[in-house]
């Protein structure tokens, strides 16, 4: 395995260093998307790590990588391409329009980041992303909930709340974990069925409606807590994610200075995601086409509500077509 | 389950609500048509709101206004605070009378919360002074970032 990364900035330079390192991976720095580029031909999985705070830049290299490589190629792999910028990701649009967005790391980072970005490399290294208990510690505890009926959501939401309340979080974290799980599973419930001609079957359905969930239908909530951070995986059997459409109409959207207008033709809100990313630490999508999604949270614990507001967040997609 | 208390004052219509807002609310069944043409809303007790509950907060609070009612939103939770900060139209025109402000403990990490209203965190250029912990007697400081968690004041 091998990181090569472009950017300027030096901490970018000991950061993603140590972090390959820790992946057992090599680490190549270049100076210019040229350089970048002849790496990645000569070793297709490469893992790119783009400097990508200014726009101007970003679409040079873009630019760079549509002329040389081909934005559509079989060269190009979007698992394997990182972001990395100062700004938060709704601040930087041009992100959420790339056609070969992977993931996004804010630099925010610190040492402790280091084992969390080295297991993303992992990840894209692998044949499929790593499960959520291997981005926490050795001494993690993991609890795996089936559910088989839309209802159950809320008593589970309300349990998970108190659970991360008696193991030391703070009440305003732990509300906030409770409604992004809710989002969560909401949409592995109501959004992820997809039938044969990939239309979603509950899109204008209200989303109290009580549904039986059987087996594909079938929603896994995992919790896992390594003392440190707090880890919610909520998987769907449909695979169903449109990454294109999650990344401009969902995550990349930010309604702080525009009205959010309301689609009466769904009954969802088209806000849950947005408000679940920019509440956790890290959001790990893995879809395989058809055939499953998951979505992993990373909370981490801390002494108060302004900490965990300025833990190191990044946003990872894995997409996999069979 | 969202509780409602409804409670007529003069041409005020004073309504209490207390619980989560999730997709399970029905505004249009728990408070019905606004009875007066000035609604004040108590949201002390609001721990929670999901984005189904956002919109059918917006859609409700959206139609009501449009019928001529003024809205005043007052204690508002943490939790709300947020939805106010993130979506520019969740108080769908009416004003935001006063929020709890979020406090930690240094000492004991109790959390704690204080009352403010607007107009004084306005006043006092969103300087929030310390408190004297109510378990330890420690300093509990503002806990959150005063250009996020007063954002919407800072847009007005």
């Amino acid at each position: 395995m091998q990181i090569v990364l472009l950017s300027a900035v030096p901490e970018d330079k000991i950061f993603f260093e140590a972090a390959a390192k820790l992946a057992s991976a090599a680490f190549v720095h270049v100076a210019s998307p040229d350089l970048a580029v002849a790496v990645l031909l000569k070793d297709p999985a490469t893992i790119m790590v783009i400097d990508s705070s200014q726009m101007d830049a970003f679409k040079a290299f873009e630019k760079v990588m549509s002329e040389k490589v081909g934005l559509f190629s079989a060269l190009l792999n979007p698992n394997n391409l990182y972001y990395v910028a100062s700004q938060s990701f709704h601040d930087a649009p041009y992100l959420a329009q790339s056609e070969i967005f992977g993931h996004f790391i804010h630099r925010s980072y610190n040492q402790d980041n280091i084992p969390v970005v080295a297991r993303l490399f992992e990840s894209s290294g692998a044949e499929r992303a790593l499960p959520l208990e291997k981005y926490l510690s050795k001494d993690v505890k993991t609890q795996t909930i089936k559910i088989t009926k839309s209802v159950q959501k809320r008593p589970i939401v309300e349990s998970l709340k108190n659970y991360v309340l008696k193991i030391g979080f703070k009440s305003r974290v732990a509300a906030v974990i409770a409604t992004a799980t809710d989002e969560l599973i909401m949409n592995a419930v109501f959004d992820a069925p997809i039938d044969e001609l990939g239309k979603h079957v509950y899109a204008q359905t209200p989303r109290s409606t009580a549904l039986e969930l059987d087996e594909k239908n079938v929603v896994e909530l995992k919790i896992a807590f390594d003392m440190k951070t707090l880890g919610i995986s909520v998987t769907d059997l449909h695979g169903s994610v449109d990454k294109k459409k999650l990344l401009s109409q969902h995550l990349g959207r930010s309604y702080e200075n525009k009205e959010y207008e309301m689609k009466t033709v769904v009954a969802g809100a088209g806000l849950g995601l947005a408000h679940v990313y920019r509440n956790c630490g890290g959001m790990i999508i893995s879809c395989e086409q058809g055939v499953r999604t998951e979505v992993n949270l990373l909370f981490k614990k801390t002494d108060s509500f302004r900490d965990f507001k300025d833990q190191f967040r990044f946003l990872s997609t894995f997409m996999y077509f069979s | 389950m969202l509780h409602v208390v409804k409670e007529q004052r003069g041409d005020i219509l004073l309504v209490k609500l207390t619980g989560s807002i999730d997709e399970n609310i029905d505004f249009g069944t728990v408070l019905g048509p606004p009875s007066s043409t000035k609604m004040d809303l108590l949201l002390k007790e609001v721990p929670r709101i999901n984005s189904v509950g956002v919109k059918a907060w917006i859609k409700y609070f959206q139609g009501v206004v449009a019928k001529g009612v003024q809205l005043r939103f007052m204690e508002c939770s943490t939790a709300i605070v947020e939805q106010i900060n993130l979506i520019s139209n969740f108080t769908c025109g009416g004003s935001v009378e006063s929020i709890y402000v979020p406090f930690c403990c240094a000492s004991c990490g109790t959390e704690l919360l204080g009352l403010f209203r607007c107009s004084d965190l306005k006043k006092i250029k969103f300087q929030i002074p310390d408190l004297k912990c109510a378990k330890c007697g420690g300093v509990a400081s503002f806990d959150d970032i005063p250009e996020e968690y007063f954002a919407f004041l800072q847009r007005e």
